[in-house]
């Protein structure tokens, strides 16, 4: 499923069936047809032209996101959890940071700072950092007191080396777990903050965007609020999935 | 040998006896002829926008204000100036001269009686620029005086026919209204409501003024309470959490059909949707006449009207802030009425702009669907226009008073009188950052030609030619589409009409409106 989202994203970013943005207001709030198969918006806009090209900026921000999320969270947690005193000090911070809930940060950032991508990015990447740095600290916590580490402790490998060579390739799938997680979350938050009205307002459509939009004819025209909702939901739910096939694959305890 | 609570031995011996106790007492508690307390009837009213301060004279307009205080004048459902907290008014023949007779029997909240000396107070309130009065602008340069008690004089060194209309919305407060800080939190006027506790941006709470001058409201307490999202605020409507609202959506009308107890009402003047540029501090391109002349070319007035009202909805493509048939509607043809994309792509040309540029629109409320379909327009144009749209009127008045953005979108809103309306256009007056910060002394000329007589035609040859310039001259506007506001309300709601908006007012509001029961 995730593969045929970048397939429609493609599609949408080299021939889209419809300009996405050109306005047709003799077939405003069309239902589906076989030429608008999605039907049109209020701006008789086709729908589905937009979704097919909504869906590479939502899947670029989310990962962009989910990159950044991980650049931060995996150095912090694996400071929190392997270097003593101090790192117990960052941990401390980190549950203060995790006190507030995500999306919450998001906004604050996305307020403070603008509702361009970049911004939004770094927004959502920062707010689920802390997200990254719990499951890499777990990691170097339950791993470091392991015979591997002493011994290689013993043989006198520097402790970043420990870290960068041994513990952290034992941890990784657990990490891409992990980020497939974070990924589905990021997926949501930026439908969010576009659906709040926060997102970009640039003339390329998000799927949040679309729903955003869609608030004020939903009840006139279902399908304007339909096609966006089963498309997050679509790629939420397969991006969960691929992180359970990816634990399934990469888990060795679960190896039969 | 166990011990047992007595009161349970009690209830397994005679269960029945407290069965029947208990029913024979709720029976009794619920037909008893036990004196109930008088309910408090609630008027709520929903709207999108919020007052900017407590103290009305600086706050900005909105139709809150007038439930708890007054002018001199009101406006009249038709559009006439009327006598309010003034029983009349002389003026002399060459409109310098105003004398305004103030009402006897008027009290203020408090208690005291209106005075000519509260009158004159508030009014120089208004007048002096330290106040920060939202149309202090109006009042500059006029000779305010008491000729006795309760008569007041107003002189202009020039002739200046509007000055009733000025005082509808110069509000008369009593001076102990001033706090221990110089300013108004807690405003002492004379409307039918007074002011109790205001929540910024939630809540602002009124209770009814029983001394009122044109007797006691019907209802005990207006909430009236700020919903900025136009969906929101009609779901607060249907789900009966609003008796009132404002502003609905011409495009959502066809949601409230087959609503039986639910009506609504289109309010009498005109909104006006205008794009006007930023010609104080212009950004790239848009400093040359010709993009913006490129532009009004480019975009499609009946495609902004759709978008605005949908097909069939109340509003209808103008350029000027009058109908058909309106006194005040001014012979302007309008150049941009049809798109001429081959216009636009000669100016286009001609400016070395073909390729095309980035801009920003800069909008707020109700102005996102006319700033998409000007978004799209352009970018067939090979413009690319960014929308920044302001969640809230501080916002939008930081935003524009920063003009960092490349033109607006915006509503202007019923005015008493065309000069009240097209004084936005005055460089002098500080609210013209709501028309891009415009400045052009033929203009102000114009402006000051048209409240200098009290002859019909001349004023509306000076705003003729003033419309003209701002729009096809300078191409500092353009016009777009002029609509009714519409207005909803449960059917348990008896006597009230927008009228021309403001809540409270000569020939209707607030103060005779009353809820019923369905």
């Amino acid at each position: 499923m995730v593969i045929l989202v970048l397939f429609g994203s493609l599609w949408g970013y080299f021939a889209p069936p419809h300009d996405p943005v050109a306005q047709d207001f003799s077939k405003r709030l069309m239902p589906p047809d076989l030429i608008n198969l999605f039907g049109t918006d209020r701006f008789g806009r086709d729908i589905f032209s937009r979704l097919l090209v909504g869906a590479r900026p939502t899947i670029l921000v989310s990962t962009a996101s989910t990159l950044l999320a991980c650049t931060i969270g995996i150095p912090y947690g694996v400071l929190c959890g392997g270097a003593g005193r101090l790192g117990k000090i960052l941990s401390r911070i980190l549950d203060g940071i995790q006190a507030f809930p995500t999306l919450l940060l998001t906004l604050l950032f996305v307020t403070v700072s603008g509702s361009r991508y970049e911004i939004i990015v770094v927004s959502i990447g920062l707010s689920f950092s802390p997200l990254v740095a719990r499951v890499a600290e777990g990691i170097v916590t339950s791993e470091i007191g392991r015979d591997y580490v002493l011994a290689a402790r013993a043989i006198g490998v520097s402790p970043f080396a420990i870290l960068v060579r041994h513990i952290l390739p034992n941890g990784a799938s657990v990490l891409l777990v992990q980020a497939t997680s974070v990924l589905a979350l990021t997926i949501l938050s930026e439908a969010a903050l576009s659906y709040l009205g926060l997102g970009p307002s640039t003339l390329v459509p998000t799927w949040g965007r679309m729903l955003f939009d869609a608030r004020e004819t939903m009840e006139l025209a279902p399908h304007t609020v339909l096609a966006p909702l089963i498309a997050i939901s679509t790629l939420v739910i397969s991006v969960n999935l691929l992180g359970d096939g990816l634990r399934d694959v990469l888990d060795p305890t679960l190896v039969d | 040998m166990p011990s047992y609570p007595l009161h349970s031995l009690a209830w397994h011996h005679r269960p029945f006896t407290h069965l029947i106790a208990f029913v024979v007492v709720s029976l009794l508690l619920f037909v008893s002829p036990l004196p109930s307390r008088a309910q408090t009837t609630t008027l709520r009213i929903a709207d999108s926008i919020d007052m900017t301060n407590a103290d009305p004279q600086v706050s900005n307009e909105i139709p809150v204000l007038y439930t708890f205080a007054e002018g001199l004048t009101s406006l009249s459902d038709t559009g006439e100036i009327m006598p309010f907290l003034a029983e009349g008014w002389d003026v002399n023949d060459d409109a310098t001269e105003f004398t305004f007779y103030i009402r006897p029997d008027v009290r203020f909240h408090n208690g005291r009686m209106l005075t000519g000396d509260d009158v004159l107070w508030s009014l120089q309130r208004i007048q002096n620029p330290d106040t920060g009065a939202f149309r202090g602008n109006n009042f500059q340069g006029l000779t305010l005086e008491l000729v006795d008690d309760m008569t007041l004089r107003v002189t202009s060194p020039t002739p200046n026919a509007v000055i009733p209309a000025y005082m509808t919305d110069a509000f008369i407060l009593a001076p102990e209204s001033i706090g221990q800080d110089g300013t108004i939190n807690q405003p002492i006027g004379t409307g039918p409501f007074t002011f109790q506790e205001w929540m910024p941006g939630q809540e602002l709470r009124l209770a009814k003024f029983i001394e009122y001058w044109r007797g006691e409201p019907l209802v005990d307490e207006i909430s009236y309470l700020i919903i900025p999202d136009p969906s929101a605020r009609l779901n607060a409507l249907r789900s009966n959490s609003a008796d009132i609202i404002a502003s609905i959506r011409p495009t959502d009308l066809p949601l409230l059909a087959g609503e039986q107890d639910i009506v609504t009402q289109l309010a009498l003047p005109n909104l006006l949707t205008h794009l006007t540029f930023n010609t104080r501090d212009p950004i790239g391109p848009l400093a040359d006449v010709r993009v913006r002349r490129a532009i009004a070319y480019m975009i499609d007035k009946e495609s902004v009207r759709i978008a605005m009202v949908g097909e069939d909805g109340p509003g209808v493509v103008n350029n000027q802030y009058w109908n058909e048939g309106d006194f005040w509607r001014l012979p302007i043809p309008d150049e941009f009425a049809q798109p001429n994309e081959a216009i636009a792509r000669d100016l286009l040309e001609e400016a070395g702009v073909a390729d095309g540029f980035e801009t920003t629109i800069l909008t707020w409320a109700d102005g996102r669907p006319a700033a998409e379909v000007v978004q799209a327009r352009l970018l067939e144009f090979r413009i690319t226009a960014q929308i920044e749209y302001a969640p809230d009127f501080p916002t939008y008045r930081t935003a524009l008073e920063g003009y960092e953005y490349g033109m607006l979108i915006d509503t202007a809103f019923p005015r008493t009188d065309p000069a009240t309306l097209l004084t936005f256009w005055n460089s002098t007056n500080p609210n013209n950052i709501f028309r891009g910060g415009y400045s052009n002394p033929d203009v102000d000329t114009l402006l000051a030609a048209g409240v200098a007589t009290t002859d019909p035609e001349a004023r509306r040859e000076a705003y003729t030619e003033t419309l003209t310039i701002v729009q096809y001259g300078d191409v500092a506007s353009i016009l777009m589409v002029t609509r009714n506001a519409v207005w909803g309300m449960r059917n348990t709601v008896e006597g009230f009409t927008p009228g021309t908006g403001q809540l409270n007012r000569i020939d209707g509001g607030v103060s005779i409106t009353s809820l019923v029961t369905p």
